[in-house]
């Protein structure tokens, strides 16, 4: 098929040059030091570090896919124009400034502010600022919509229809969406998984309000440890720190595609 | 009997309207254009999809009824078989779930030879298979009424007659109506009760033979050839229709396999195919209108 097609040919040096340019600066920051050097770095608390970010992280895209579930459902069979405009608000989190994130939440969520101080009244010995619960709200403010989105593009646009013909044949709505349409999702509820784990892991800018402090002995969440190293003037570190990132994130993607595969 | 009052939806921007429709016959086919409300029509009646109106089977008013309780079978052209599912699950889906008779799950499975294919998954079976699949699934969940969205159009056209024939006599041993859409005229060959024709969301007319269509938009799904639209009215051209001659009217030339002959001639911007009985004599063709019967459009 290829063969005499020029257009291939001829897109494919955008191709290439698109792959360079992702994978020039990750090369980049594998390669900066020794490898010996990297493993060194174990000291500075990254692993540990890791270990609360991508638990926290999996945490908070579990919530999202445990929320994308009913949200999509909902949304996906509602003709209402109102909720279909409420939908499109689903977008916002992605544009505001991540700053501005921390800092939105926490004149929602600090126990002096109005909502804070509800939850307060109800939950005694509430509070926010350096807390897990800081986290995973932050983080869920922020990458929920990408787990949202993965499930319900695939839903309105396929399992629906499955599930409508379930019906056709006897199921009750909540049967045919249990053992029709979910057991459909569930390679598109591991993608929206993997995106909101993906979106959790990398975020830095609200953090630094809401958890600078969030982790004992003084280690903070992944992305906050590495840009308090590099603002420290220790670049090696802040390099080390990234490249242990890089390679065990890119093993849990991995990891995750082979599980898709298998599926 | 099929009958629906006051039906009317809009699905972006299209507007299917029809006030009024019975259909009393047991084999009946809706025949429209691609995008002319059919398959809305379809889904409307199954109750998948909201619309205002009334729908009514053998009496009973079953347009308040949610998808589960209308005892309407759907067929697709998809077909939507669930493919996480077994052949066997899929089958069994409204027995489980539904109404379903194992008796008829049972006799279908023998009487469509589906035994070797119950344990595969939905999708390791080929499209002829999985449309077996699908007939005997919506047959097994004992409905009034199944509805069918085309749901051979990709099989060649002896095994398209097949599945149809299949469901003809289905139809009778298991007792249910049934309404057929297609946009291909040759599925009509079949036979059928009642004939409805729809464009642009509205039915056109209905018919309960062949000979007794009157509107060019049904007669051009039949058969583009002895058509004509002349001076903004709409004809059916027959032989007697052609007048050739050397000096006036639209040239043409002589088309057809052999058997069949055609002259194509052009007037204004459109084709014209008609059928000849005789070799044409002269360079020229000119319309009888006199000869040939005005249509409705």
């Amino acid at each position: 098929m290829r063969r005499g097609n020029s257009l291939f040919y001829l897109f494919l040096p955008f191709f290439a040059l698109y792959l360079l340019f992702i994978i020039t600066p990750i090369f980049r920051t594998l390669t900066y030091q020794s490898f010996s050097y990297i493993l060194s770095d174990k000291s500075s608390g990254i692993i540990q570090s890791l270990e609360y970010t991508y638990l926290l992280a999996l945490l908070v895209s579990l919530l999202s896919i445990g929320f994308s579930i009913p949200y999509v459902y909902f949304v996906s069979r509602a003709r209402n124009i109102v909720i279909k405009s409420l939908d499109s608000l689903l977008e916002l989190p992605i544009m505001i400034p991540h700053t501005v994130v921390g800092i939105m939440m926490l004149i929602t969520f600090l126990p002096t502010m109005p909502v804070g101080r509800f939850l307060a009244r109800i939950f005694p010995g509430y509070g926010f600022l350096d807390t897990f619960l800081a986290v995973i709200i932050t983080l869920f403010f922020l990458s929920s919509t990408y787990a949202i989105r993965a499930v319900q593009i695939s839903y309105s646009g396929e399992v629906m229809k499955y599930e409508n013909i379930g019906r056709t044949l006897g199921m009750t709505p909540l049967s045919s969406y249990f053992v029709v349409g979910i057991p459909m999702m569930g390679k598109t509820l591991l993608r929206g998984l993997v995106l909101a784990w993906a979106r959790s892991v990398s975020e830095v800018g609200s953090l630094l309000i809401v958890a600078y402090s969030v982790l004992p002995n003084g280690i903070h969440l992944a992305g906050v440890l590495i840009y308090s190293q590099f603002t420290s003037g220790a670049l090696e570190y802040a390099v080390a720190s990234s490249a242990i990132l890089i390679i065990t994130g890119l093993i849990t993607l991995l990891l995750v595609k082979f599980l898709e595969r298998e599926k | 009997m099929i009958r629906i009052r006051n039906y009317r939806v809009e699905r972006g921007g299209f507007l299917i309207d029809i006030p009024e429709l019975i259909l009393s016959g047991k084999k009946n086919f809706v025949i429209g254009k691609n995008g002319s409300g059919k398959t809305t029509l379809l889904q409307s009646f199954a109750g998948i999809i909201e619309s205002s109106g009334v729908f009514e089977v053998n009496g009973e008013v079953i347009s308040e009824l949610p998808p589960e309780r209308r005892n309407i079978g759907y067929i697709p052209q998809d077909l939507l078989l669930f493919g996480k599912m077994t052949v066997e699950n899929n089958l069994l889906t409204s027995v489980r779930y539904g109404k379903g008779d194992a008796e008829i799950y049972n006799e279908l499975v023998n009487k469509m030879h589906l035994e070797s294919l119950l344990d595969k998954k939905a999708t390791e079976i080929s499209f002829g298979q999985a449309q077996k699949v699908a007939i005997a699934r919506a047959i097994i969940s004992k409905p009034k009424l199944i509805l069918m969205d085309e749901p051979f159009s990709f099989q060649d056209e002896i095994s398209r007659f097949s599945l149809i024939s299949m469901i003809d006599e289905l139809s009778e041993k298991y007792e249910f109506d049934y309404l057929y859409a297609t946009h291909n005229s040759r599925d009509l060959e079949t036979g059928f009760t009642s004939l409805v024709s729809i464009d642009g969301g509205k039915v056109i007319e209905v018919v309960n033979s062949i000979p007794e269509i009157r509107h060019f938009r049904t007669l051009s799904l039949m058969d583009y050839r002895n058509l004509a639209f002349i001076n903004d009215r709409y004809y059916l051209l027959n032989p007697q229709s052609l007048y050739f001659n050397d000096t006036e009217g639209s040239e043409f030339d002589v088309i057809g396999n052999g058997s069949t002959n055609y002259v194509r001639f052009k007037i204004g911007e459109n084709y014209f195919f008609s059928s000849i009985n005789r070799e044409p004599t002269g360079r020229f063709v000119k319309i009888d209108l006199k000869n040939s019967q005005e249509i409705e459009y």
